[in-house]
């Protein structure tokens, strides 16, 4: 039992260790830069805190939107020498504010009405399988006959007497 | 109405009526020989719902030159049955063709009988009777027809005479009670059975007897006297006592009238006699007489047959005599018989033992009769019948429910086993019968198609023609007639009857010569139909694998109509119109077996089907199932479709920006 926790244990350290190594060490080679974008991904640590889904999908979601938005104050920050003193102008820029927190917008709108977008296409994918199916079944009462409904054929004919 | 035709040769008219010709129960009609015109014939017609022993025995013999009329020809005809409306019904008859006697009939208008003196009795009827019965004797065929009435004179009305027709008509059947034996005359006419050549001599001796005295001694006498009569005094004593006949007759009466078998002339002593020999007188055998009488419907009887006799025409009072204590001592007391309290005992304790209760006391009369009559036919209620006569007189009297009630009634309480138990020694057809008896044991009482009183009907005498109300009319004693018979019959029975009923299983499983046990009890099944017309298909296939008759047109077509719910019970549509189809063809060739190939429900196509169709409705109730699931929201269940959702979701964010990364770092790389 202990062995096992052992292993488990030792199986989620490794896998933890080989995202948060390279993230910290990449971080502290290019420190201006991870701030900025620590700062910038803001939004994201937002969307985590109140995320519930499993999986925690709307913090990728937010999290990967709001990336892309947050790419303006890195390529000002690298633009700039990538000083610790460019940190400042860099995060003072409104318009980087306004692409990070629009990705992080756009995150959460895709997240919002993704549901709506795949029950619509569930809808099709029903209707499209019943279709399917009707046409199976009387293709079998066709080659054997209504006998091969079985109960189901005789459950149909008391709802018609109903 | 047309003539028919029996053979190439012989046309009969039956429009044209010979009522002088009659003999017993087969009626005359004239007849015309194609070939020789001059010769002048006439057919008699048997009847059509017993048993003829002439058709098979009539080719076994030459007709000419002997004192026997005898058929040039015989067969099954077509013959006018009835008529419905304005058109005749046709069925088939059992017909002899005879030249037409060229002397007399021996009995004159009013039954008026000639006077033959000693001479003459003895040249121009004894000789020739003893010729006659010698004839027989090689062809081991009783006449059972002597009597004064079925007598010709060879030509003219003097003379030599012939013995007339014995073929036509069922053995004994309409001999008097005078010239029968004892145990023939207390049997229904009907039910008197093949009987044997003493029974012959014996009537040859009452006839000669008749002709002797130019009248019947015992005509005013009722057949009940006349049995009496025989039983208390012998049967020379009641048909010759008080006569005045010549020493020489008279030994010759006593020889041939001898009631005991066994004591009675055969032809040896006849032909001796005819040659001067002289044999010890027969003494008539009496019965042993009881110590003192037994009162009985105002009568005193003396001895066991002849209160056996009185019981069986008196049932009521039988049944009161056999409780009563005077029947008691005098059985017990009147003949010395020290066990006779035992076989009282047994035979109260065997009626009781076979049978319902209801019936035990008809049960104990009827085994006392038995007892006490010894040799005397089985009497059970209305019935009167030797044992060799029982199936006869199943048939004769079918119609009669209470009659055929009652004989079903005897074999199941085993009075024939009962009657067996006390003879002494069976003759070698009796112990055929015996060994019938021991069948219909295990088919009276089963109640299916194939068994039952009709098995029972064929099983007794296996020359019955089949009385399947199909084919009643047809006379069907062969089952190589069966299907043809059908095949005619079948257009004028109503739309939709079924080539099969008790009476044709039953006739089937008697005269096939294996086992129908399988077949009979799938025939039983009525409750499932489908199982019941493939069961008249097998049995069909059977009889035609046999006998090989395949010109059946409109039986293959009814066959065909009556298997359409068995081609119904088919599931697949394809599989389906391919056996109508195939069934369709066998018809038009008449081929059974290859229905029921197509048919059968141990065959690889209904294997097939049933197969086929197991698969298809589990496969319908899956595709039901996922109707159900995809109509309750299998696709659409909304925490199914938010996790997809968001899976989604974050997959796309993910893959936009890995994406983007990959630009910017493209795009910084480049400028």
């Amino acid at each position: 039992m202990s062995d096992n926790s052992v292993n488990a244990a030792g199986h989620t350290g490794i896998k933890a260790w080989v995202i948060i190594v390279p993230v910290v060490l990449i971080g502290l080679i290019f420190l201006p830069s991870a701030i900025v974008m620590g700062v910038g991904m803001i939004p994201t640590l937002v969307a985590r805190v109140v995320d519930t889904s499993p999986g925690k999908r709307l913090s990728i979601t937010v999290g990967g939107f709001n990336l892309i938005g947050s790419l303006y104050f890195l390529h000002r920050i690298w633009a700039m020498g990538q000083g610790m003193d460019d940190i400042q102008p860099t995060l003072g820029d409104s318009f980087g504010w306004l692409c990070a927190l629009l990705g992080a917008g756009i995150g959460w709108v895709v997240f919002g009405f993704m549901p709506a977008v795949i029950g619509k296409i569930a809808e099709t994918q029903t209707a499209l399988r019943l279709r399917n199916v009707t046409k199976e079944q009387e293709r079998l009462i066709e080659e054997w006959g209504e006998a091969v409904r079985g109960l189901h054929g005789v459950r149909e004919v008391k709802k018609e007497e109903d | 109405m047309e003539a028919v035709e029996l053979g190439d040769r012989y046309e009969i008219q039956p429009s044209q009526r010979l009522a002088a010709l009659d003999n017993g129960m087969a009626e005359a009609f004239a007849a015309t020989d194609r070939i020789d015109t001059s010769r002048k014939v006439f057919a008699l017609i048997a009847p059509g719902h017993l048993a003829n022993r002439g058709l098979a025995m009539a080719p076994t013999r030459n007709a000419a030159g002997a004192y026997l009329m005898w058929p040039v020809t015989s067969g099954i005809v077509d013959w006018p049955v009835g008529i419905e409306g304005s058109e005749v019904l046709w069925g088939r008859r059992p017909a002899f063709i005879y030249s037409i006697p060229a002397g007399e009939k021996v009995v004159g208008a009013n039954n008026q009988l000639p006077t033959l003196n000693e001479s003459q009795l003895i040249k121009n009827f004894i000789q020739p009777a003893i010729q006659t019965l010698r004839d027989l004797v090689l062809l081991g065929l009783p006449h059972r027809a002597i009597r004064p009435q079925n007598l010709y004179y060879q030509g003219g009305n003097a003379g030599d005479i012939m013995f007339g027709d014995c073929l036509a008509s069922p053995p004994g059947s309409h001999q008097s009670a005078a010239l029968e034996t004892i145990d023939a005359a207390i049997s229904d006419p009907i039910g008197r059975g093949g009987g044997s050549i003493a029974d012959d001599i014996y009537a040859m001796g009452v006839t000669a007897l008749m002709l002797y005295l130019g009248r019947d001694p015992v005509a005013q006498m009722t057949d009940e006297q006349i049995i009496n009569a025989k039983i208390n005094s012998g049967s020379f004593s009641t048909l010759a006592g008080g006569e005045k006949l010549a020493p020489s007759l008279a030994e010759f009466f006593r020889g041939v009238l001898c009631d005991k078998v066994a004591d009675r002339w055969t032809i040896k002593h006849l032909e001796g006699w005819m040659t001067g020999a002289h044999f010890n007188p027969t003494l008539p055998s009496v019965p042993q007489r009881a110590s003192r009488p037994l009162k009985f419907c105002g009568v005193d009887y003396l001895n066991r047959p002849a209160i056996a006799h009185a019981m069986s025409r008196h049932w009521n009072e039988a049944i009161v005599l056999i409780f009563n204590s005077d029947f008691d001592n005098w059985y017990k007391r009147g003949f010395g018989d020290e066990k006779a309290p035992d076989k009282m005992t047994r035979i109260h304790g065997l009626a009781a033992a076979y049978g319902p209760q209801s019936g035990i006391r008809d049960r104990a009369v009827s085994r006392f009769i038995i007892h006490l009559g010894g040799h005397l036919p089985l009497c059970y209620k209305d019935v009167r019948t030797s044992l060799m006569g029982m199936g006869a007189m199943l048939s004769h009297y079918y119609e009669r429910k209470d009659k055929v009630q009652q004989i079903a009634e005897a074999m199941r309480a085993r009075l024939p086993h009962a009657w067996f138990e006390e003879q002494p020694n069976l003759r070698p057809e009796q112990m055929q019968l015996r060994r019938s008896l021991e069948v219909i044991d295990k088919v009276i009482d089963r109640q299916g198609p194939g068994y039952g009183i009709e098995r029972v009907l064929y099983e007794l005498d296996r020359g019955t023609p089949c009385k399947s109300p199909l084919v009643a009319d047809y006379y069907v004693v062969e089952m190589t007639d069966l299907l043809p018979a059908i095949d005619a019959a079948i257009p004028g029975a109503p739309h939709g009857t079924l080539p099969m009923d008790r009476h044709i299983a039953a006739f089937i499983a008697t005269n096939m010569k294996r086992q129908m046990d399988n077949e009979m009890t799938a025939l039983g099944n009525r409750a499932d139909d489908i199982a019941y017309r493939t069961a008249i298909l097998r049995l069909l296939a059977i009889v035609q694998r046999v006998h090989q008759q395949y010109n059946l047109p409109r039986l293959g077509q009814v066959v065909a109509e009556m298997l359409e719910p068995v081609i119904a019970a088919f599931h697949n549509t394809a599989m389906r119109d391919h056996i109508r189809n195939e069934i369709a063809k066998h018809a038009d060739d008449c081929r059974f077996d290859e229905m029921l190939l197509l048919l059968d429900g141990e065959g690889s196509l209904k294997r097939a089907d049933n197969d086929g169709f197991a698969q298809a409705v589990q496969e319908y109730a899956n595709f039901e199932r996922g109707r159900s699931w995809l109509v309750n929201g299998g696709l659409t269940d909304t925490p199914r479709v938010r996790g997809i959702a968001h899976k989604v979701a974050a997959m796309t964010a993910t893959l936009c920006s890995t994406a983007s990364i990959a630009a910017y770092g493209l795009f910084a790389m480049l400028f």
